[in-house]
């Protein structure tokens, strides 16, 4: 006899014998376990041993490494043919050399909880003024010089100087280091150990190649060669690109099991019509994994990319038809045979992040009545609004985790999903935390105990989310080289 | 360091009352809480060996997908990694399985508000492996998560209700209820197809 409250035991006994049998093939694949130790020894052993092939190769070709990069880097690039690029199987490029540490700093006496979106850490001031401030995906935190291309001509733009400084959070301070002193325009932080980082970077020739605003764009990553010595060296052209319709090749990061580490998206030309074509970036060149058409009236521009489980990657761009005015997102996935289309979202752009086998997206437009305009995005949203939410590439779902808005924000410059999946939204100086899980939002309060303020999210969005924080009115927000004496670097979550 | 191979687990070894401190994860438990170190990707990796099939078969359990099932556990590692950085659990094994437990219940708390399960419907022929995923569909999240750990992970209801943050009491009506639940359905879904 049992009661209502009292399990029938004869019940229990069989639910035990088919709970059991329902999973007894059920088995974790190999992906799993990649999925699951990458988080650890990818990032320490693997990455380390990885590291030690590659100072091998390089103690190996030292002197013919140093000259050929010393050569390259003071010829003419624009020499170079912009379709030469390699396309044979090379060595996978280094990933990260250090674990994650970096993101789990034991609380300080600095620390502070502002209201909402969880807790900042504020760490030691760098010795020195910085540029820019890079995370990576593993969990380092760059913070890098830049200098003006040319003093007298501001509109030139920034050049990364290679010199920099690594956050030691096991002694809670910044080393000085060199990231390889290549002219980058733009550069993303690909690794690192005791004697520096490793960055992956696009520059541009020094001069035109064609009509006003076209330069041809080459890719440099910085390697240590076998003194620990940092060295930059080209590693392939991707082409000749409008300074208007591409300001700066997009840098992406889609680590997968194959090693591949990072992508870089580029139009193969400066004709209006010129396919999108993705290059896999290894140690010793450039892989392009083959064109993918626009229209004749339309043009893609890349927004993200992510490596799939099975490999495949996923490619998020907006298409951008100047003839109807439209320009919605759309995802291609890589197959066998190409690039494949496969959605097309309800709106005209994105801020995109992969993390955790989906892409992240902040949006605040809708396209309404086929036409790009701003208005009450996707049924939910007024057109201040920020949309986050998560686009399973697998089957094109696009789900909204938060529709809150934030008062006052038109555009959305900044995202960063964390290695937990915490997501951070930085625009127009307001921050936002979003609970995917939770689904709320919260506005959180960007001012530090020390009156600092939050500015900005480092650049790359997958790994860690870190800030800069600065006392108001200290910075000159036109000073387009950034030096501030009293900027700090802040985690958040 | 671990000074010694582990072994697959058995479902021996977390028999009820001793599934925070006994088995596979009591070995580890012993090496982790003797120096608080921070977790090795080498132990890391022997903890991985040792629960992850029965961490996946219990969230295959609780999703019903093998694919989100992985999706759960490789999410449980990454926030378990993370954390055990500075703060390594006494009981890895344990801690682990909670954390697959509450990123289980989340996601399906999150999928049924965005896409309705119908398993049942694309059940055609009472293919019992469907049948009852199916079942353990119609049952809310937190009975669901009663009945895997009580009747597949063999916990105590002390244990069970220690995981779920619940009191034993509550354990024990909703293993009630749930098995009921469950017998009702596979029931109607038979007698349906009959």
């Amino acid at each position: 006899m049992t009661s209502a409250l009292t399990p029938d035991p004869e019940l229990e006994a069989l639910a035990r014998r088919r709970l059991c049998d329902l999973t007894a093939d059920v088995q974790p694949t190999q992906d799993l376990r990649r999925r699951c130790l990458s988080t650890s020894e990818n990032r320490s052993a693997v990455a380390k041993a990885n590291h030690s092939n590659v100072r091998r190769w390089l103690v190996a070709a030292a002197a013919a490494c140093v000259i050929a990069a010393a050569t390259v880097m003071f010829a003419r690039p624009s020499d170079r043919d912009a379709e030469t690029v390699v396309d044979r199987p090379v060595t996978p490029l280094p990933t990260a050399a250090q674990p994650p540490a970096v993101i789990s700093n034991p609380v300080r006496p600095d620390t502070t909880t502002p209201g909402g979106g969880g807790k900042f850490e504020v760490l030691p001031a760098p010795p020195e003024p910085f540029g820019l401030l890079l995370a990576s995906a593993d969990g380092h935190i760059v913070a890098l010089d830049t200098e003006l291309i040319d003093p007298n001509y501001v509109d030139a733009g920034v050049r990364i100087t290679g010199r920099g400084f690594i956050f030691d959070q096991m002694r809670n301070e910044w080393r000085a280091v060199n990231g390889g002193g290549a002219p980058f325009a733009d550069a993303m932080v690909v690794g690192g150990e005791a004697e520096g980082f490793e960055l992956l970077g696009v520059a541009r020739t020094p001069e035109s190649v064609g009509p006003q605003n076209e330069w041809r764009w080459s890719v440099w990553l910085s390697d240590f060669d076998g003194d620990g010595a940092v060295i930059a060296k080209p590693i392939g052209d991707i082409g000749s690109l409008n300074s208007y319709l591409d300001p700066t090749p997009p840098l992406f990061r889609a680590p997968n099991s194959d090693g591949r580490l990072a992508l870089i998206a580029a139009h193969a030309s400066t004709a209006p019509d010129a396919p999108l074509i993705v290059h896999e970036v290894f140690a010793d060149g450039l892989r392009p994994l083959g064109p993918i058409e626009s229209g004749t009236e339309s043009r893609l521009r890349p927004l993200a990319v992510g490596a799939g489980r099975d490999g495949n990657l996923f490619l998020l761009t907006q298409e951008i038809d100047d003839s109807r005015g439209v320009s919605p997102v759309v995802l291609f996935e890589q197959t066998d045979s190409g690039w494949a289309r496969r959605s097309q979202l309800p709106f005209p752009e994105a801020f995109a992040v992969w993390s955790q086998d989906r892409f992240v997206l902040v949006t605040n437009q809708a396209i309404v009545d086929g036409v790009s305009r701003v208005e009450s995005g996707l049924g939910l949203l007024d057109p201040y609004s920020g949309a986050v939410g998560l686009l399973d590439p697998y089957s094109g779902s696009f789900e909204v985790v938060s529709d809150a808005s934030v008062p006052g924000c038109e555009g959305w410059p900044g995202l960063a999903v964390t290695l937990t999946g915490d997501v951070y939204v930085e625009s127009c100086g307001q921050f936002g935390f979003v609970d995917v899980d939770a689904a709320t939002w919260e506005t959180v309060d960007r001012r530090l105990d020390d009156g600092r303020e939050l500015e900005q999210l480092a650049r790359d969005g997958a790994g860690p989310a870190v800030a800069v924080a600065r006392r108001p009115g200290e910075f000159d927000p036109n000073d387009p080289v950034g030096f501030d004496p009293n900027a700090r670097v802040v985690i958040l979550g | 360091m671990l000074s010694h191979q582990l072994s697959v687990p058995t479902r021996v070894a977390f028999v009820s009352g001793t599934f925070w401190s006994s088995g596979v994860s009591e070995q580890i438990e012993e090496t982790v809480d003797s120096d608080k170190a921070p977790m090795t990707p080498e132990q890391m990796e022997r903890i991985y060996v040792s629960e992850s099939t029965r961490l996946v078969r219990v969230a295959y359990l609780m999703c019903g997908d093998h694919a989100e099932a992985e999706d759960v556990v490789a999410e449980a590692f990454a926030q378990c990694w993370r954390r055990w950085q500075t703060n390594p659990p006494d009981t890895p094994g344990g801690y682990l399985h909670r954390v697959v437990v509450n990123t289980a219940v989340r996601r399906m708390n999150r999928r049924r508000r965005t896409i309705p399960v119908d398993r049942a419907a694309t059940v055609g022929a009472p293919d019992d492996r469907l049948t009852l995923l199916a079942a353990l569909d119609t049952l809310a999240i937190d009975q669901r998560a009663v009945i895997v750990l009580r009747y597949f992970d063999d916990l105590s209801e002390h244990d069970v209700a220690e995981l779920l943050d619940l009191r034993p009491g509550t354990v024990k009506s909703r293993a009630a209820r749930g098995l009921r639940r469950l017998e009702a359905s596979l029931r109607s879904t038979y007698e349906v197809t009959e």
